[in-house]
């Protein structure tokens, strides 16, 4: 029993431990509770201090509404922005400081919003300061719940009056400006024809820049604005409607405004008449197209570029042959009209080379099928009298909505002069570098140059790419110069080009100027007048133009005289190019030539250079035998003194003869200026055949001379001149190398062909040439010998040309070919 | 001047060259006779005197070394020296590989040209010497009966008296007889001398 109850004891003293325990942990963690409590109580003081602070500094209008819109609570700012103390307003309900007008309109929006608190509402409103004045507010509204649970509103009110006026203001003066703008642009009118009275709408007085008392309603007096130029045609042209010769009276004519410029007016006028048809009105509208006009006029000045360029515009179908839709005039420089590719007569696949229009095909077909939008080309053009040019091709793909091609688009320029230096270059550079070493500078300078060219050749064609309003983007930055001018020489217009093409500053420098009476160009003007006057246009003149600064301009001239209707001329319109650089390019291009006739020269003489050794060694050796001779005679018992002297005489002979052989290789070998002098043509050829004799003994040729007596003197290079005929010799000779030595024959003749032309053949008796070879045996760079670099014939032909004759090759009738040229008989003449 | 003096012929198309050759060599105390061509050389009929030719290489018509290669197809022996304006390696060595003395380049110097003609000269008359001795000896074979050239012939190939009589199918008796008239008639001072003759002309059996 006992251990029962010790058991029971026991069991209770644990118990009691255990709430003990439990007991204060709870109270720790109350004791914890209340110091948290505290933390967050001061926290939140603070807190709403500074609220209250932001409430009522901040420059915004508070309000906290019941849902009866009665003001609960308003902020300091509040209060001192509508005037009021803080008694006069709450309790009060908040729509009695709203504009009258707008009351109900804020009842509304506000049990609106209180259907749906759970928005915000955003509202512009117009509230009245106590002392009556309107402040315009945009309120910012929001429901809340208040400690007590109740739902209270929260309004953010800020003051836009400000804001509002400006808008307004703008509105005002922008509508203003929209009429005032509307007002002047057209304007009706009203004669009567009978009574005289003339009604003139003041609108049309505004496109003037007049106001309406400025200008009285007389019919007389407003004509006098018409522009006298103007004046004869407007009048004529209501006198035929009056008169009912016209069904409508319809006329653009220009205007005077009161700053001075010129307005285009389109005018537009009906006739009121009676029964017996008399017309007693006549009534209508003017309307301002100035702007029109001005974009015409840029327009017309840009296809001016268009039509004096080198690109022609095109418009293709995009079927088969490319039928042409649209073109620019100057196709004609390809020999075909407008007229002929847009009447379908011509396609325009028949254009393109035969060569390559299976390659322009196929790439106008892959590129349609690519995706890409434009894509450019070279090819070749047949000129409608058989000429090719080589054009620059770039196309511009059109689409329709499906994406279906219907159009190709684009600017065919014409390359073939580039193209041609661009080859003639080519051949320069891959054959010479080797021997001109020193020359490779100047070649890249002048491939550099062209590149330039090429480069602004390329951006004028994106330019021209682009659409209508970017072309006077093209006449600004076009490179060439336009202008236009009065026949008296006023400059009325120049692109920027041509202004600093001639070294002016600006346009305005330049118009100060006058074309005609000052020396702006280094031709007679007058003739140059004459001939415009005459012809109408000038195209392609080379000629020079004076700087600024006094240098003088290369350039070529297109230039245009735009006439009236009556036939005088108002304008002159025209194109400067400037060609200084093109024309630098030609020189070095001709200094090239030369190079390359000396440099080919001495190569011809390399050759015989056995020859030449021979020739010198000659009276050498005759010389050095005949005094070695004497000397022995003289060391003699007895001397013979007559034999003596006659050596001596032997050796000055052959002395003469070695300084002759000398003196004559030394010109063959130097690099001179061309000199033209009268020349012995017999002697000329004897001259050089002394120099091939060892060389062609030593090939086994004879030289057999047929030289006409009496022959007149030709004007020449010496030098030049045997370089073409020892080319023709070693030629000949080559063409021998397979004939049976004891025929290699060459004969040399010379002929009067008339008075005036001399002729030179030298025939040999070799293989010939085949036919085929004749088209391209004077090309540069063409050879059929094994180590020929094919510049003999090329060289020769060119050589003869600068003497204003020519050279031709035949094949005999029987064996071998003959090489002949012809050269005018000429007087001594400076140049 | 004795009738020995030896004979320069020149060839050359120069005018001038030829003559100031001519003036040159005749100083040195030759004869000369000069021509214009190849042709014009062969045709000239040549007297038996000690002679040499000064050859320009290059000339038309026949040129140098054609003239070269055709008076050796005549068996015509003459040393020739060789001028030319140019120095031609591949011409020159054809030439000397043909027997040429020398190759002059112009302009040349009077002393090399002296020392050309004198070896030219001095070979020719060696040639010369050597035909007249061959021509003498051959005379002394053609003085031999038929049976004495027999007998020679053999016997300057070593063969003994024994053996010659064997293969002629004579007696040793008369071999010896022959033997003795043919070294007499070819006036051998020894049978070397006899052997040496024999190799000159060329005998055979």
């Amino acid at each position: 029993m006992e251990t029962e109850f010790q058991k029971n004891r026991n069991q209770s003293e644990e118990n009691v431990e255990e709430h003990t325990a439990e007991l204060v942990k709870i109270n720790e963690q109350l004791q914890q509770e209340i110091t948290d409590r505290k933390r967050v109580e001061a926290i939140l003081k603070e807190s709403e201090e500074r609220y209250h602070a932001l409430y009522d500094l901040i420059p915004l209008m508070y309000f906290t509404l019941d849902t009866e819109g009665t003001i609960l609570t308003v902020n300091q700012f509040g209060l001192k922005h509508l005037g009021y103390e803080a008694k006069e307003l709450i309790g009060k309900p908040v729509v009695d400081i709203f504009y009258e007008s707008d009351k109900k309109a804020v009842m509304e929006k506000f049990n609106t919003f209180l259907k749906d608190p759970t928005q915000v509402g955003k509202w512009d409103f117009r509230k009245v300061h106590k002392d009556g004045h309107i402040i315009w507010v945009q309120e910012t509204v929001r429901l809340m719940r208040d400690s007590n649970n109740r739902d209270i509103v929260l309004i953010v009110c800020e003051d836009i009056t400000e804001r509002k006026r400006i808008d307004e203001a703008l509105q005002i003066s922008k509508e203003r400006y929209e009429m005032a703008m509307q007002a002047a642009k057209v304007g009706v009118w009203d004669w009567n024809l009978q009574t005289g009275e003339f009604y003139l709408d003041p609108n049309i007085k505004a496109i003037l820049g007049y106001a309406d008392e400025e200008i009285p309603n007389d019919i007389e007096i407003w004509t006098t604005y018409v522009h006298p130029d103007d004046k004869q045609p407007v009048m004529e042209a209501a006198q035929a409607h009056i008169e009912g010769r016209t069904p409508e009276y319809i006329y653009e004519h220009r205007m005077l405004h009161k700053d001075g410029s010129v307005r285009w007016i389109f005018v537009r006028g009906k006739a009121i008449r009676d029964a017996k048809g008399n017309t007693i009105r006549l009534l209508g509208t003017d309307t301002d197209i100035t702007e029109r006009k001005q974009a015409e006029e840029a327009l017309r000045q840009a296809n001016l570029v268009v039509e004096n360029s080198p690109a022609v515009l095109f418009r293709w179908k995009a079927v088969q042959g490319w039928p042409v839709e649209l073109v620019s005039e100057n196709v004609i420089q390809f020999g075909y009209t407008s007229e002929e590719l847009l009447s379908g007569e011509i396609s325009y696949a028949s254009l393109v080379h035969p060569d390559d229009l299976e390659r322009v095909a196929h790439e106008v077909q892959k590129h349609s099928g690519s995706g890409v939008k434009h894509f450019q080309q070279e090819y070749r053009i047949i000129t409608k009298d058989g000429r090719v040019r080589w054009v620059d091709d770039r196309t511009v793909i059109e689409r329709d909505t499906n994406g279906q091609i219907t159009h190709y688009q684009g600017i065919v320029i014409n390359i073939t002069e580039r193209k041609l230096i661009e080859k003639e270059l080519q051949k320069y550079r891959e054959r010479l570098e080797e021997i001109i070493k020193e020359r490779t500078a100047e070649l890249t300078a002048a491939n550099e140059q062209l590149k330039q060219e090429i480069t602004e050749r390329t951006w004028i064609k994106k330019a021209l790419l682009e659409s209508e309003k970017q072309y006077r983007g093209l006449f600004e930055n076009a490179i060439i110069g336009i202008y236009k001018t009065t026949p008296d020489g006023k400059i009325v217009v120049a692109n920027p080009t041509l202004v600093k093409m001639l070294g002016y500053s600006s346009f305005e420098e330049l118009a100060e100027h006058n074309l005609e009476k000052e020396k702006f160009t280094f031709y007679e003007r007058s003739l140059f007048k004459e001939m415009l006057e005459q012809d109408g246009e000038i195209i392609g003149l080379e000629s020079k133009w004076i700087r600024k600064d006094g240098n003088m301009l290369n350039v070529v001239e297109n230039t245009k005289a735009i006439r009236d209707k009556n036939g005088k001329i108002i304008h002159y319109e025209g194109t400067v190019e400037d060609i200084t650089k093109q024309k630098k390019l030609e020189a070095n291009i001709q200094e090239l030539r030369e190079e390359l006739v000396h440099v080919s020269r001495v190569t011809t003489m390399g050759e015989i250079v056995a020859s030449l050794a021979h020739e010198i060694n000659q009276p050498l050796t005759a010389i050095l035998s005949n005094i070695q001779a004497a000397q022995r005679f003289l060391d003699g018992n007895t001397p013979n003194l007559d034999e003596v002297s006659e050596i001596l005489s032997d050796v000055v002979k052959d002395n003469k003869r070695a300084v002759e052989v000398i003196t004559r290789l030394r010109a063959l070998l130097k690099k001179d200026v061309i000199n033209f002098r009268p020349l012995d043509i017999n002697e000329v050829i004897k001259e050089i055949i002394s120099f091939v004799q060892s060389d062609m003994i030593r090939k086994n040729v004879a030289i057999v001379t047929e030289l006409v007596a009496n022959i007149p003197l030709i004007l020449g290079d010496r030098v030049q001149i045997q370089q073409v005929i020892l080319n023709l010799i070693m030629n000949g000779a080559e063409a021998m190398a397979d004939t049976e030595p004891a025929q290699r024959k060459l004969i040399i003749r010379t002929e009067k062909q008339d008075e005036q032309n001399v002729k030179v053949a030298v025939q040999d008796l070799g293989t010939g040439f085949n036919v085929d070879t004749i088209e391209h045996m004077f090309d540069p760079f063409y050879t059929t010998k094994p180590k020929g670099i094919g510049m003999g014939l090329w060289i020769s032909r060119s050589i003869i040309e600068v003497h204003k004759g020519f050279l031709q090759a035949e094949n005999n009738s029987d064996k071998g070919a003959t090489f002949w040229f012809v050269i005018p008989a000429g007087k001594l003449e400076k140049s | 001047m004795s009738e020995l003096t030896p004979i320069i012929y020149i060839v050359d198309d120069n005018t001038s060259v030829r003559k100031s050759l001519e003036r040159l060599i005749t100083s040195m105390d030759f004869h000369v006779e000069t021509f214009t061509s190849a042709q014009e050389f062969l045709r000239f009929n040549r007297p038996d005197i000690p002679c040499c030719l000064v050859l320009d290489i290059r000339m038309p018509g026949i040129s140098g070394l054609a003239l070269q290669e055709e008076l050796a197809i005549a068996n015509y022996t003459i040393p020739i020296i060789f001028i030319t304006g140019h120095g031609d390696i591949s011409m020159s060595v054809r030439a000397m590989k043909k027997g040429a003395v020398d190759f002059l380049t112009k302009p040349f110097d009077d002393q090399d040209l002296l020392d050309a003609i004198h070896k030219a000269v001095e070979q020719d008359k060696s040639t010369r010497q050597e035909q007249s001795e061959i021509s003498e000896i051959q005379k002394s074979v053609d003085s031999l009966t038929s049976r004495e050239r027999e007998v020679f012939a053999l016997v300057v190939t070593g063969m003994l008296n024994k053996q010659i009589a064997y293969t002629l199918k004579i007696s040793e008796k008369t071999v010896k007889v022959h033997r003795a008239r043919a070294m007499q008639k070819m006036h051998a001072k020894s049978f070397a001398h006899l052997v040496r003759m024999a190799d000159k002309v060329g005998i055979e059996k």
